[in-house]
């Protein structure tokens, strides 16, 4: 066990835990942060997506001492249930869940990736989203709302 | 922590819910309508053989089983259903609103707490609707009859001078004369008994009393419009999934599975993880083997670390030997609907005098249904008592299963159902509630059971494969006469009906199915042709692997067969594969949605393949008809020849569910279950060599990426006349043909073997092309 600090959606956590451990078992066992979610532990999914950064990473494969002093963005900055991220808000309005469990993995790669590129082609989102799964096959939804989330944003 | 939500917390706030429907000295309603309740004991006459129904402690055939009125206004229905992720909930509310005249929002539900909820058997099979929904209709219609003649008594004009807006009862003639129902009721009990009609697997239908009737069509207010599901929010944002569920002093559990299928343990090695950190307890019962540590890290770690030594096991033949092997396994004596036959005219002589006949084989593999999160269960074992969080798609069943293990009685356990991945039956044997209950039992503590993706892929139950050979003729004029069948399958069964779980089979303690009177998959052909003369058989035989229904069970594999073959005789026949089928269709929805599809695609009136499928070009494309017994579907395809990578480039289907309760979320439910079931054929099977399965995580059992995507185009179409139907399952059948149909459009190839992956695509085109058999 070691002392590990986290910059954790701007606020600073400091922890005493295994520093090879995985992120994800931090961030849901000791900090409640329930936005990430196991689905595969290979890295091959995306349940688990956190930003850091500003990159989508996968925290199920990522030991927690390597993000060390770098700034995490997990789920719950995004939005509340009162007051949801345009992104969510776009989600909600498609009405793009099924059982909703991938759903922080696409939105967090999602919001990556327009954040770099606002413009980003449908081809470019599709191929973001290609190591996302979503086993529902919400695919035709999750689609509708990243582009009608795209044009609230432009306009 | 997981929230819980008011009236859940109202539930169970200073009372049981089992004493306050045994009228535990609590305030009830006097009564004088239909049916007063009667003494408390619970009568199932409907029972029929084979259904186990000993779920009283919510009775069945009591009002306030299914619904309450609070004080304060809320309005909580009660459900044994749970929802998967299809938004039947929503639903719920929906026909409860209508028929109780009451805002949308104030209603919450409660659904699949065995404390709380009524028995509502199973959630499978799309039934939601249709019977999940009919005792929540009949309840809340009643209720409202009552509180109108409450409201009669209390305002002094007869009840058809009555009328009610969002639970406020008022007088026609003069409005300033109101009465809420809450003022009626709130916080007590109807006390009013409700006939069952029928039991069912799926939870009883209810008798509608004298003097209640249901609303129409026309009088509905919420059914028939797109209310968004209230769920998708909160799955979006807070996400409170079973997983999430954390209890003061839980421990982290982790399973060691078999190194090879059939194997049994040897002998386990603690020392090789006792000087973990956390490390708690080794659970050893039998094959059972789990490792108990207090945090989750050091779980993985211990089972990661874990030295334990199996015996060889018992073997498999290989996924690719399977449908030689299928036809060679015995006949499995446990399903009461096992081997079937059908016989319809002379099929010897018609096939004998028949100007045409086609044979061929085909065959539909292992499928798993990979639940996006792997099995997940929290359990609480005490002394006494326990208690089990669950994404379970029948409670009822886990409570009777988790009782069974722990030798503790079936009403000392309570579980608790809580939002989980998508499932698609899978978690009709809910696994992990029996590991987390047995390594609680052995720590005196909770434990949280997460199982591992290649767990998940391998040791789930699967869904059966099917192989059928089939013999078509076709006489003189191109008119179908003959079709002659024979097929092998197994029962989805195996798990399922309780019984049947992971847990029970390693420790050795397997009561088996409990009951399973329609539990096989014989798979009978050609569903619903009019064809003179048939003749089949059907064989139900032992699985090789652990079984379970996925997603319309039997019915893709099903329409994969009969509707390719069907195929194979319209091109035969030189005739359009659609006008060819309806020759054999008796008038009625399934031709009128046809034709819808059959409009809404553009559908060109010609046989297939198309003329360009004889040329060199690197990518071909196709179009191609499925009937997939209710939703009719058209698919579109671009097969690269270069490569065998099968594109879909869009999809048209045509579906009516009878009255449509909320569209979008129909529609929803149909984009789902299609893009699912194209991913199924183009790409996923269960695969195994000689001792284990292979397909464990997302490489090695891909499925549909988002850079595959199709054009969806639904059309649904109201019918508020017909008999209710579901939506979950029926937008996958029809994927399998129409796809199959499309590359043959394309190509001119037939592909008999699925999933369609570019290997099996590829060598079936180089066989064509060398002039060897379709594939």
């Amino acid at each position: 066990m070691s002392i590990v600090n986290l910059n954790i959606n701007r606020r600073t956590f400091t922890i005493d835990v295994d520093p090879t451990a995985p992120l994800l078992y931090i961030l849901r066992n000791d900090l409640s942060l329930n936005g990430p979610r196991f689905g595969c532990g290979l890295g091959q999914c995306g349940a688990c997506t956190v930003i850091v950064e500003g990159e989508a990473i996968r925290s199920c494969i990522t030991p927690v001492s390597s993000v060390e002093g770098f700034a995490i963005t997990t789920l719950e900055a995004l939005g509340t249930i009162e007051n949801p991220h345009p992104l969510q808000r776009a989600f909600i309005a498609q009405q793009a869940a099924g059982c909703g469990y991938c759903m922080n993995g696409i939105m967090m790669t999602a919001k990556a990736l327009l954040d770099q590129n606002p413009r980003a082609t449908e081809i470019q989102i599709m191929e973001a989203l290609d190591g996302n799964v979503c086993r529902c096959a919400l695919h035709i939804r999750v689609l509708k709302a990243i582009q009608q989330y795209q044009q609230e944003v432009r306009a | 922590m997981i929230t819980k939500n008011k009236s859940q917390i109202n539930a169970v706030r200073g009372f049981s819910r089992r004493d306050l429907l045994k009228g535990a000295g609590l305030f009830v309603v006097g009564f004088s309508v239909s049916g007063v309740a009667s003494a408390a004991g619970l009568a199932h006459p409907a029972a029929g053989a084979g259904v186990d129904m000993a779920f009283a402690d919510i009775p069945i055939d009591q009002l306030d089983s299914y619904l309450a009125i609070a004080q304060d206004g809320d309005v909580t229905i009660f459900t044994g259903r749970i929802d998967m992720g299809t938004g039947n909930r929503t639903c719920f509310k929906q026909f409860v609103a209508d028929e109780l005249d009451v805002s949308i929002d104030r209603i919450e539900v409660i659904a699949g707490d065995t404390d709380l909820t009524p028995d509502g058997g199973k959630t499978t099979a799309s039934d939601a609707i249709p019977v999940g929904a009919q005792p929540l209709r009949v309840s809340a219609a009643t209720a409202r009859a009552k509180l109108l003649e409450l409201a009669s008594g209390r305002l002094g004009v007869p009840v058809d001078q009555l009328t009610v807006s969002d639970g406020v009862v008022s007088v026609k003639s003069d409005p300033s004369k109101t009465i809420s129902y809450w003022d009626l009721i709130g916080g007590g009990r109807f006390g009013i008994k409700l006939e069952v009609d029928r039991l069912t697997l799926s939870g009883p239908i209810l008798k509608i009393p004298a003097g209640v009737t249901l609303k129409t069509v026309d009088q509905y207010k919420y059914v028939g419009k797109s209310v968004p599901r209230y769920d998708v929010p909160e799955r979006l944002i807070l996400g409170n999934f079973c997983q999430n569920v954390r209890l003061p002093g839980m421990l982290h559990g982790r399973l060691l599975r078999p190194a090879t299928y059939g194997a049994t343990l040897v002998s386990v090695d603690e020392s090789s993880v006792k000087d973990i950190p956390g490390f708690v307890k080794l659970v050893v019962e039998g094959s059972f083997v789990g490792v108990v540590c207090e945090r989750e890290e050091q779980a993985i770690q211990a089972q990661e670390r874990l030295k334990v030594i199996w015996s060889e096991g018992t073997g498999l033949p290989g996924s690719e030997n399977v449908f030689r092997f299928i036809r060679t396994q015995p006949a499995d004596k446990r399903p009461t609907r096992s081997d079937a036959t059908a016989i319809k005219g002379d099929v010897a002589t018609a096939l004998g005098s028949a100007a045409k006949t086609l044979r061929a084989t085909y065959e539909y593999p292992w499928n798993a249904t990979t639940m996006f999160a792997p099995s997940c269960a929290v359990a609480d074992v005490q002394a006494d008592k326990a208690t089990v969080w669950s994404g379970t798609q029948w409670p009822r069943y886990t409570q009777k299963d988790v009782a069974f293990l722990l030798g503790l009685p079936t009403e000392s356990v309570r579980v608790i159902w809580v939002e989980e991945s998508g499932s698609y039956g899978r978690l009709g044997a809910a696994d992990a509630a029996a590991d987390a209950a047995l390594l609680s039992k052995a720590v005196g503590k909770p434990v949280r059971v997460q199982w591992t993706r290649q767990e998940e892929h391998a040791w789930a139950p699967h869904q059966p494969p099917l192989v059928m050979d089939l013999r078509g003729g076709l006489d003189a004029q191109g008119n179908l006469v003959a079709w002659e069948y024979e097929s092998w399958s197994s029962t989805t069964h195996d798990t399922g009906r309780g019984g049947g779980l992971l847990a029970m089979r390693l420790v050795g303690r397997d009561p088996g199915p409990r009951n399973t009177p329609s539990g096989a998959s014989a798979s009978t052909s050609p569903s619903r042709y009019i064809i003179p003369n048939v003749r089949g058989a059907a064989h139900v035989v032992v699985p090789l692997l652990r079984s379970i229904y996925m997603r319309s069970p039997g019915g893709i594999q099903r329409a994969f067969i009969d509707e390719s073959f069907m195929d194979e005789l319209a091109a035969a026949a030189g005739v359009d594969p659609i006008d060819f089928r309806l020759r054999y269709l008796s008038p009625g929805i399934e031709v009128e949605l046809i034709d819808v599809v059959r409009k809404s695609s553009g559908w060109v009136t010609r046989p297939s393949p198309n003329q360009n499928a004889s040329s060199n070009a690197r990518f071909v494309t196709g179009r191609g008809f499925g009937r997939g017994y209710e939703v009719q579907m058209v698919v579109e395809v671009e097969v690269d020849r270069e490569t065998g990578k099968v594109r879909i480039i869009q999809a048209w289907l045509a579906y009516s569910p009878g009255l449509i309760v909320n569209p979008d979320g129909l529609t929803n439910q149909l984009e789902q279950a299609a893009l699912q079931g194209m991913s199924r054929v183009l790409t996923e099977e269960v695969t195994f060599d000689n001792s284990k399965v292979t397909s464990v995580d997302w490489i090695t059992h891909p499925v549909l990426k988002f850079s595959e995507t199709p054009k969806l185009h639904v059309n649904i179409v109201n019918r508020p006349d017909l008999p209710l139907d579901g939506a979950g399952e029926n937008g996958t059948p029809p994927t399998a043909p129409a796809i199959g149909n499309a590359i043959f459009d394309a190509t001119g190839v037939r592909l008999r073997r699925a999933p369609f992956t570019p290997e099996r695509v590829l060598a079936a085109l180089k066989a064509h092309d060398s002039g060897g058999h379709d594939h």
